[in-house]
């Protein structure tokens, strides 16, 4: 059973993310449970999504100290639920931080929320997905470099077969080229960057 | 797979949120009529429907109200056509009033009514425990635990209610509801949507009538109790002294913590999927050689407390645990589950098991207007001028995305209770204190609940005034339409201006609220207007939602220019990103602002309230081009 945790800030495109990995999972024949967040929280607030793979899961939420990967798409969010994590989480975090809307509000130092994620899983991986959406010249893609990043290690770790069964998922989303380019490079950076205990570490939970 | 494109799948097995396998088992049950109005967790029932509507060739819309929604679905089910109308939890208090009557006069085709209730209340006011409905109307209830489920019984409430000649409620959560899980399809029949009402006087609901209703509504009662005994959705697994009931969503949770204690086999448990009527055969059979009982629910101690009564008819004495050992407010869990299970079975868990403490203090995020957002804009110049003329004032608050203009630095919603309550309070308010009351309202909230209010403050002439913030659209549910949507091509556009000028109201201004000098100048008017001639008025604040703007600017091809700020400008005052807050403008380290191009929308709307003119767009553009969007 795989339990993963995604976070991050409305409008950042986590239910596209969890929608394509579920698809992809369910195409290899996995049972998947996805269990989102609609409505008032999607106006900018915090926002989890749970993705379950697995023939034991009957339940739409993981148990909380059973996170085995948390995709994160911002850094507050990223250091909020880091909590969850124990020493065998993988968290794939978007280098960005998204000011709360509220004045006057006090934001940890980028730093300071990094070291405190760090401390919480040796597999920790810092991805700039948003600067290379937008390097790539999309506002609205960092989603999918993550997606990208995060098959490379489903895909080592055989949790899925091949990263085609993600890509396929991708296709269907339109606007081929840009979301494919997005993709790729955050699958390229994950071979570059991603450790064989990480991979191991979710190999583990297949 | 988009739901849209199952419609010519009839096997096999898909990924599908709950509340579309409802839709799908809806479908597959012969569904002919569907109307709702959307309410969190249930919107996407009918937009399934709707997003199908013509490929099958029912019928579905999006209703003005929860009561108008049903009495329509009522209205198709009594000639003979399969019917359902689907709401969130508080929207089944807007139509308890067909509901209650709908059981006493029975039905003719199938009438299935969804109700997603809010544990926890993620976007609702309360977290009412809708099965009680089931209780009061004698209406049966529903509930499963997952997406395929969902469906499973959806389709056969069709047939359920059919035979009947009686209305059922399917009851989810928000956390069935809004899973998607993995469903396996079946065919689509072919679609009735016209039938023949037969006059009968079961549906004159006279009290002469009414009394004759009563007792064969008690004799239906009955049998659907006996039947409920025999459905697939209530079973007994494993064996042992002691049994779990485990009623809707609670079962998934359940078996995993037997699952995780190791002892699915040595455990008996009984799945209930109609907590209204309790299968009382099954419940007595899983009961005998029992000592122990726990009841594992969502929310209130219905079941618990049927167990309980049943128990004690038929003289058998096994301890009930249930609210004592789960708790009664809000969603389940894991842990909440395992605890009471490991305590009900003396078994070893501690609670809470995160393996870490919170590592950091974060901010908390609470949701916020969007960038773009037309109501900022207004609320920030009300905040403003109450400020700034010391306006002695109430900000009489209703339910939709304005709801958020409660937050700082706004805080112009002093009252939030229900939808259409801002004119009804704020009217009650108005007669009792001598502050300036100011209802807010959004535009399809107006014509969902704000009509009979407003008529009130009308005829009784008393002093209210009333903004409309008038988007065209119900946004904060996901952008269905309303009677004051422009674009519909089977609607017809209903102005609000002209209503409320047909109600009586001479105080009629409409206003862009992107502009806030006009938003100050005619919001004054209107404060001396109700003060002199004690009558309401009335302020249509229109333009379009920046979601529904940025959506059709992109599918248009029309490129987005964010803005930016020119740092030898910026004074680092912080009215933008303190006061206007836009999520797209942040302050740097020397508090001079900075807008992020993945949040900017290029609305313009933050350029007018930087006093040193330091916020222009990225690059020239064609601002008419970019306006007509908007409007």
């Amino acid at each position: 059973m795989l339990n993963t945790l995604i976070s991050g800030v409305g409008g950042q495109g986590l239910l596209t993310l969890s929608r394509v990995l579920g698809q992809a999972a369910l195409n290899e024949g996995l049972k998947t449970v996805i269990s989102e967040t609609h409505g008032m929280s999607q106006r900018g607030g915090s926002v989890t999504v749970f993705l379950r793979i697995g023939d034991s899961v009957m339940a739409p939420l993981p148990p909380e100290d059973d996170i085995h990967l948390h995709i994160s798409m911002e850094l507050i969010e990223a250091a909020r639920y880091s909590y969850l994590h124990n020493t065998k989480t993988v968290a794939v975090v978007n280098d960005k931080i998204i000011r709360p809307s509220v004045p006057g509000v006090k934001i940890p130092p980028r730093e300071e929320l990094i070291g405190n994620i760090k401390k919480t899983t040796p597999h920790f991986y810092l991805i700039s997905a948003s600067d290379i959406s937008l390097r790539l010249g999309s506002t609205i893609g960092a989603n999918l470099v993550m997606l990208g990043f995060v098959t490379y290690i489903l895909e080592k770790a055989t949790i899925i077969s091949s990263k085609n069964t993600v890509l396929n998922e991708v296709l269907k989303l339109g606007a081929r080229e840009i979301n494919t380019r997005l993709f790729e490079t955050g699958y390229q950076e994950a071979s570059t960057s991603v450790s064989k205990e990480t991979i191991e570490s979710l190999r583990a939970n297949k | 797979m988009s739901f849209r494109s199952l419609v010519g799948v009839s096997s096999g097995r898909y990924l599908l949120l709950g509340n579309e396998a409802i839709a799908r088992g809806a479908l597959e049950g012969g569904l002919g009529f569907a109307a709702a109005y959307p309410g969190t967790p249930s919107s996407e029932i009918l937009e399934s429907l709707i997003s199908v509507k013509d490929a099958v060739g029912i019928y579905a819309e999006w209703s003005v109200n929860e009561k108008v929604a049903f009495e329509a679905a009522y209205g198709a089910s009594l000639a003979g056509v399969n019917a359902l109308t689907a709401m969130k939890h508080v929207g089944m208090n807007v139509a308890a009033d067909p509901l209650m009557s709908s059981a006493y006069t029975g039905v003719e085709g199938a009438l299935v009514i969804v109700t997603a209730d809010d544990p926890s209340m993620h976007s609702s006011q309360n977290e009412q425990d809708n099965r009680w409905y089931g209780v009061h109307a004698y209406i049966p209830v529903f509930e499963p635990f997952d997406a395929d489920e969902a469906k499973k019984m959806t389709k056969y409430v069709f047939e359920f209610s059919r035979r009947f000649k009686h209305p059922v409620i399917l009851r989810t959560t928000t956390r069935v509801s809004h899973s998607r899980g993995v469903v396996e399809l079946g065919p689509i029949p072919e679609v009735r949507i016209k039938g023949k009402f037969n006059k009968e006087d079961r549906y004159v609901v006279i009290p002469a009538n009414a009394r004759k209703n009563k007792i064969k509504l008690l004799e239906k009662w009955d049998a659907i109790s006996e039947v409920v005994n025999e459905l697939p959705f209530n079973k007994v697994e494993g064996d042992g002294k002691k049994l779990i009931i485990a009623s809707g969503s609670a079962y998934g949770y359940v078996i995993e913590a037997l699952d995780y204690f190791k002892i699915r086999d040595k455990v008996r448990v009984l799945k209930i999927g109609t907590p209204v009527p309790l299968p009382k055969k099954i419940l007595i059979e899983a009961a005998e050689e029992v000592d122990k009982i726990l009841v594992v629910e969502e929310l209130d101690s219905l079941v618990e407390t049927n167990v309980k009564s049943v128990l004690h008819d038929s003289r058998i004495e096994a301890e009930v645990r249930g609210k004592d050992l789960v708790g009664y407010e809000f969603e389940l869990n894991h842990s909440r589950v395992r605890k009471a299970i490991a305590k009900f079975l003396d078994l070893d868990y501690s609670v809470p098991q995160t393996p870490n403490q919170p590592v950091v203090s974060v901010p908390t995020r609470i949701p916020t207007l969007c960038p773009g957002c037309p109501y900022r804009p207004l609320f920030f110049e009300l905040r403003r001028l109450v400020n700034q003329e010391k306006i002695p004032y109430i900000a009489s608050g209703d339910i939709g995305c304005y709801s958020l203009g409660y937050n700082p630095p706004y805080r112009m919603q002093d009252i939030i209770i229900e939808m259409g309550s801002s004119i009804g309070v704020g009217y009650g308010l108005s007669i009792t204190t001598d502050d300036n009351v100011i209802a807010i309202i959004g535009d399809s909230t107006f014509y969902h609940a704000g009509l009979p209010p407003l008529v009130n403050a009308v005829w009784h002439k008393k002093p209210l005034i009333v903004i409309v913030l008038d988007n065209e659209v119900i946004a904060m549910t996901g952008h269905q339409p309303a009677p004051s949507s422009k674009d519909g091509k089977e609607t017809r556009y209903i102005p609000i201006e002209n209503v409320v000028t047909g109600f009586g109201v001479r105080f009629v201004e409409v206003i862009d609220p992107y502009d806030i000098k006009t938003v100050r100048e005619v919001v004054k008017k209107a404060l001396s207007y109700v003060r002199e001639v004690k009558e309401p008025a009335v302020i249509i604040a229109r333009r379009k939602c920046a979601l529904e703007v940025v959506r059709d600017l992109r599918r248009a091809g029309v490129e987005i220019v964010p803005y930016v700020v020119l740092e030898d400008k910026c004074i680092g005052c912080g009215i933008c990103y303190d006061w206007f807050v836009c999520p797209a403008i942040i302050p740097g380290s020397n508090k001079k602002a900075w807008i992020d191009p993945e949040l900017c929308i290029g609305c313009s709307a933050c350029a007018q309230v930087c006093p040193t003119k330091a916020i222009v767009p990225q690059k020239e553009y064609n601002k008419e081009e970019v306006e007509k969007f908007w409007r």
